[in-house]
């Protein structure tokens, strides 16, 4: 009866999953020809009989077109199964196409169907090509190790900022909150480095933050709690405080004459981790204000140059919308935010001073 | 001397039986008696026979104080008439004359009548047998279990040329009325020729024949029977067969054992939600496979399709034909194993499934992932207690594969729908099969007093 | 059996956060959303508490019961009328849905086919299942569903994706006055009483009114689910651009350690099992008005059964002849138009109520 329904009904979108081939990321560079718009490249997996053995294969297919989907049309023509993007988990944009109109970039990728939102997006620097062709020896699957490095279930790190497709989106239409992104660079010896991120304005990207203000804009803003942080000693020597708890809380004041006050309250508990010259005992309480006077200074450098820039991927703008009731939010803000003065309280907690006093 | 009337009719019956070897009719004369007996001796038994009534005769000797011992006699009735009389012989009474006087005497012997331990429902701890292939004896052990005086039984015969005997069971206090009176209805427009087993009653009672679920009961355990006839269900025991029938039953008797009523709470909670959980895996695994392997890959998550993917490299069939092939052999196999004797059953298990598993695999005819979903099928479809009811799900998963095949997983949401529609439209005897709660009304509360809530 | 009225309005909640109540209140979000869905929360309310409170007074009777004894002119053309408001009910939640499917589970499969099964599956349900059944089919969809409701809640709820920022900025245009498009979307969410005309045959017993105050709650948490969330995953300005919102969201999330990772499968298949069975029941609402419209003493069975046939049959051709002509605008134009209509038909069906049980009540 089964093979009757079947035949009946035959060529309605049967496809097996061995007749496909899966896209899994997605890659968009600047076409080397100027008269073209884009160079698109997915990487596709090949199915391999036995996972454990450990032999990844994939195909790259490479196209240069005006548009995102002219060059899946050709790429279509070109391999012999059913292209599937469903598994497309990672969308790579180059570092030239980032500085492009991004609203415009995107707009393909949510609108089609199958192309999932919670893939994870990055910028690659130089080219996505360059980050889609690399091979770390210990994918099994690929582009694993990339999945494995957004993902919750594999390394957790605060220079690793992950930002969803939708999410992304999301903040390049939201007034008040920008888009940053994670700058992937392919580290000479066959590693992923992914310490730096981008941060955009409302279509393209602005300023590029270096590891050590990623990693505070991660926990500012909430996306990680541990991080390490060097703190340089008056008296020369240096340790390293790593967070076990960090909590930020954002307030907006406003004075009489329209001046705008941000405030900003961070609490972080942590363990001194490594030690360069002398941490006695009696000296922690002092070691404690240091570390809390290089958190505030740092965190003050961050969003002064955010404020520069006139960026904001804290939100600190929605949350001004937010709290205010009426339609002439948005342009108070943008009015004021130039000229707004931060004020940044620290509290460090030091728990413990590791195995050693 | 003119023969009597009653010799006449004696004479009619025995040309009735004709001269069978098994037939044995005999004069008797002792003092001033004049008997004739008349019974076959295949179904009798003769030594009670000889003990009951032949030694008394010869030990009385006289007509009238002979007549008042037969009919004193327990196992003597009246004489009902000439034909009724030749079936009742043909069931083991054996008939006597005694100058005017006739009675129809119970010799009934059953061989059958050992009670054996129950091996198709089993449970860990609890009763360890089965009714009889004897009703009288089945009886006796449902007495036993259920000292009530409202049990009331009546006794019917059906079947043209078996003639079966049946016994419907139910607790006057307890049962619905109404119930009672749609399953005696649909006794008596049962129409067949031969009957043997319970499952056959019940297609002959159904009203709908082609019916896909079973909505009555066949058990064999004695004390499933005592506690549906506490829970106010009507029982139908069947001469020569272990199997007694039980209705009305729902859908959630079908899942459930004698153990969860013996076993603690959490422990009997567990077991049932296995069971439900192998309910659902038998249904929907094979019709999943297909679904998602050839509809919707997206809804794995990317390593776990790439597996999937990988271990399809190479089979040269689409996944639909690779699961119906498997599930066919594998269906195959349970049913060589029921129909083989034990000893070679094993054998039958071991090549079909270890070695032809392998093989397959290692043939690349068949993927990795296949072999365990078919595994998976068929453990979990045993998992549901009662027989009637695992056949219907084996054959139930074929009808969400085919939804499957067609539409992927739109096919298996709106098969699911359909076949969850077409158990909710089943009724046994006036009562819903499917239901999610069985809250008991006031009346039905006080039936189930001391039962679960079935 | 008084459960039975909780499920009738839970189902017509849920299939609700699916199509275009979200879409309206999210088009409105800048004006007036807020206020009207406590507007709408409110007027639904009511309603339900009438509905409830004059159906309670004749036990297990329908509305073709309660307006039996009517003069013709009246009762046909109220019968008549909102059957096919009910069967457009049901008509626009299986063009939506099976827009969505055609869209984003089979692409590859024509909207007429799928349409074609749809509507045969249907159909056939509605032909031998009555009211009791119907009811019990309802209680176990819900029942299996609720684990997948629970599941997409709590993954949308402790997400971290939420910027809840946005959805303070939503909440913020509160003063707004309520929109009538968005009541009138939102008072479609409590509209599961009107099940009761014919439901409430089989429903016996009274339903007990003090115990009902769950429901104003349930839908107001509902909607603001349905409305809020997608707002939080998408941003206040970003979100408007979605056709439908919340299969948007359900593509937002995503679970890290099973072995389903998005969880938009699992929200498409919830909601195709809610919407079907929530189509089964507006349309047996439908086909038992239109029955009654027509049921005569002294038909004899035959006929009676060659009419049932005829029609579902008309149901099935309405059906498939709407998915041929419309688009997927048409189809949210239809919606939109038919929630309006609905509301004002609803409010007229309230008054025809209370006089008829005011005049039963002069007549006794």
């Amino acid at each position: 009866m089964a093979v009757g329904v079947l035949f009946v009904l035959a060529g309605c979108g049967y496809k097996d999953i061995d007749k496909r081939f899966f896209v899994v990321s997605i890659g968009v560079d600047k076409a080397v020809k100027e008269e073209l718009a884009y160079t698109v490249i997915l990487k596709l997996a090949v199915p391999q009989a036995n996972i454990k053995s450990g032999a990844e294969e994939f195909i790259l297919v490479k196209e240069q077109t005006n548009s995102i989907t002219e060059a899946i049309r050709i790429a279509k023509a070109k391999v012999d199964k059913e292209l599937d993007f469903s598994h497309a988990k990672l969308i790579v944009f180059g570092k030239e196409v980032a500085k492009g109109d991004m609203r415009e970039t995107i707009d393909f990728f949510t609108r089609r169907r199958d192309i999932q939102g919670i893939a994870w997006v990055g910028v690659a620097d130089p080219t996505a090509e360059e980050v889609l062709a690399l091979k770390p020896k210990s994918e099994r699957l690929p582009s694993n190790s990339l999945f494995l490095s957004f993902g919750d279930t594999g390394t957790v790190s605060p220079y690793i900022i992950t930002e969803y497709m939708f999410s992304f989106r999301k903040r390049l239409y939201e007034r008040g909150l920008d888009p940053i992104l994670p700058i992937i660079r392919v580290d000479g010896s066959n590693l992923f480095a992914i310490d730096h991120s981008a941060v955009f304005d409302k279509k393209r990207m602005q300023l590029v933050l270096s590891p050590k203000e990623t990693a505070l804009y991660s926990v500012l803003s909430g996306r990680a709690n541990r991080a390490d942080i060097k703190i340089k000693r008056e008296n020369g020597g240096e340790f390293f405080l790593a967070m076990d708890e960090s909590h930020t809380s954002i307030k907006l004041k406003r004075g009489a004459e329209g001046w705008m006050r941000i405030a900003i309250d961070m609490e972080v508990e942590g363990v001194v981790e490594e030690v360069k010259g002398s941490l006695p005992a009696n000296e922690l309480g002092e070691a404690r204000k240091e570390a809390e006077e290089t958190l505030q200074k740092e965190a003050l450098n961050l969003l002064l140059k955010l404020q520069k820039h006139g960026l904001d991927p804290f939100g600190i703008g929605l949350r001004y919308r937010g709290s205010h009731i009426g339609r002439s939010d948005w342009d108070d803000w943008t009015t004021h935010y130039p000229d707004a003065a931060f004020d940044v309280r620290v509290d460090v907690i030091i728990q413990t001073t590791g195995g050693l006093h | 001397m003119k023969p009597s009337p009653l010799l006449e009719e004696i004479r009619w019956i025995e040309d009735q039986l004709g001269s069978q070897p098994d037939v044995v009719a005999q004069e008797i004369r002792t003092g001033d008696i004049e008997a004739r007996l008349v019974y076959v001796c295949s179904l009798c038994n003769e030594k009670l026979l000889n003990e009951q009534v032949l030694r008394p005769l010869f030990a009385i000797g006289k007509q009238s104080e002979f007549e008042s011992y037969l009919l004193s006699l327990p196992r003597s009735i009246p004489y009902p008439g000439k034909e009724k009389s030749v079936h009742e012989l043909m069931y083991g009474y054996a008939l006597l004359l005694a100058g005017s006087c006739v009675v129809l005497l119970d010799m009934r012997e059953k061989k059958n009548s050992a009670v054996t331990e129950a091996d198709v429902e089993k449970v860990i701890q609890g009763p360890q047998f089965k009714l009889s292939e004897d009703l009288e004896t089945s009886l006796n052990l449902l007495r036993h279990r259920y000292h009530q005086p409202s049990l009331f039984m009546e006794k019917r015969r059906i079947g043209t040329a078996s003639l079966t005997e049946i016994a419907l069971l139910y607790d006057k206090k307890r049962i619905d009325p109404h119930t009672l009176e749609l399953i005696k209805q649909e006794l008596d427009q049962v129409q067949t020729d031969v009957l043997f087993a319970a499952g056959q009653l019940e297609k002959l009672m159904a009203k709908r024949k082609r019916k896909l679920f079973p909505t009555m009961m066949t058990t064999d355990r004695p004390d499933r029977v005592a506690l549906n006839l506490a829970q106010g269900k009507a029982v139908i025991l069947i001469e020569g067969t272990p199997f007694a029938l039980v209705a009305p039953t729902v859908f959630y008797d079908f899942m459930s054992t004698m153990d969860d009523l013996y076993q603690s709470v959490w422990i009997s909670g567990f077991l049932i939600f296995l069971r439900y959980l192998g309910l659902l895996i038998c249904l929907l695994v094979p019709a999943l496979y297909v679904a998602v392997t050839a509809y919707s890959p997206e809804l794995f998550r990317v390593q776990l399709a790439f597996s999937v993917a990988g271990s399809r490299v190479g089979v040269p069939f689409p996944a639909f034909l690779e699961v119906l092939f498997m599930l066919i052999m594998m269906e195959l196999l349970t049913e060589a194993s029921v129909r083989l004797p034990n000893v070679i059953g094993s054998t039958a298990t071991t090549v079909g499934g270890l070695i032809l598993g392998q093989a397959v695999t290692q043939a690349g005819l068949v993927s990795d992932i296949m072999i365990i979903i078919v595994a998976a099928v068929a453990i979990s479809n045993f998992v549901i207690p009662i027989n009637a009811m695992s056949f219907a799900v084996r054959i139930a998963k074929y009808f969400l594969l085919a939804c499957c095949i067609g539409y992927g997983i739109v096919g298996l949401v709106v098969g699911s729908i359909a076949l969850v529609a077409y158990i909710v439209r089943q009724e046994s005897f006036g009562q819903p099969y499917f239901k999610l709660f069985f809250v008991p009304t006031a009346k039905e509360a006080q039936r189930l007093q001391g039962g679960r809530s079935g | 059996m008084t459960r039975y009225v909780y499920y009738l309005m839970v189902v017509n909640m849920l299939v609700n956060v699916f199509a275009y109540v979200p879409s309206i209140l999210i088009e409105h979000r800048f004006d007036g959303a807020i206020m009207s869905i406590l507007l709408g929360t409110l007027i639904g309310s009511v309603l339900l508490l009438l509905f409830v409170g004059i159906f309670n007074r004749y036990p297990a009777q329908g509305l073709p019961e309660l307006i039996g004894q009517s003069p013709f002119w009246l009762r046909a053309p109220v019968l008549f009328g909102f059957s096919w408001i009910w069967f457009a009910a049901g008509a626009m939640t299986l063009l939506a849905f099976n827009n969505v499917t055609i869209r984003y589970i089979n692409p590859d499969i024509s909207g007429i086919h799928m349409m074609f099964i749809y509507s045969v599956v249907v159909l056939v349900i509605l032909a031998f299942l009555g009211s009791d059944k119907l009811l019990m089919l309802l209680e176990m969809i819900l029942a299996i569903n609720l684990p997948l409701v629970l599941l997409i809640m709590y993954h949308a709820y402790i997400n971290k994706a939420i910027t809840w920022p946005s959805i303070m900025e939503v909440l913020s245009y509160f003063p707004d006055p309520p929109n009538w498009r968005a009541v009138a979307g939102v008072t479609f969410t409590f509209s599961g009483y009107i099940g009761l005309l014919v439901f409430h045959r089989v429903i016996n017993g009274k339903i007990p009114l003090r115990k009902l105050w769950a429901l104003p709650v349930l839908g107001l948490v509902n909607l603001a689910t349905t409305f809020l969330i997608p707002v939080g995953f998408h941003g206040a300005d970003g979100v408007g651009d979605f056709t439908y919102p919340w299969v948007a969201t359900a593509d937002a999330l995503r679970m890290d350690y099973a072995p389903i990772e998005r969880l938009i499968t699992v929200f498409l298949v919830l909601y195709i099992s809610i919407a079907l069975v929530s189509v089964i029941l507006a349309w047996h609402v439908s086909f038992e008005l239109l029955q009654s419209v027509f049921r005569l003493p002294g038909r004899s069975r035959k006929v009676w059964a060659r009419a049932r046939f005829a029609m579902l049959f008309t149901y099935g051709t309405v059906i498939i002849w709407m998915e041929n002509q419309f688009r997927q605008e048409d189809i949210f134009a239809f919606g939109e138009a038919w929630l309006q209509i609905r509301f004002v038909a609803e409010l007229m069906l309230a008054c025809v109520l209370i006089w008829l049980a005011m005049r039963r009540r002069a007549s006794t």
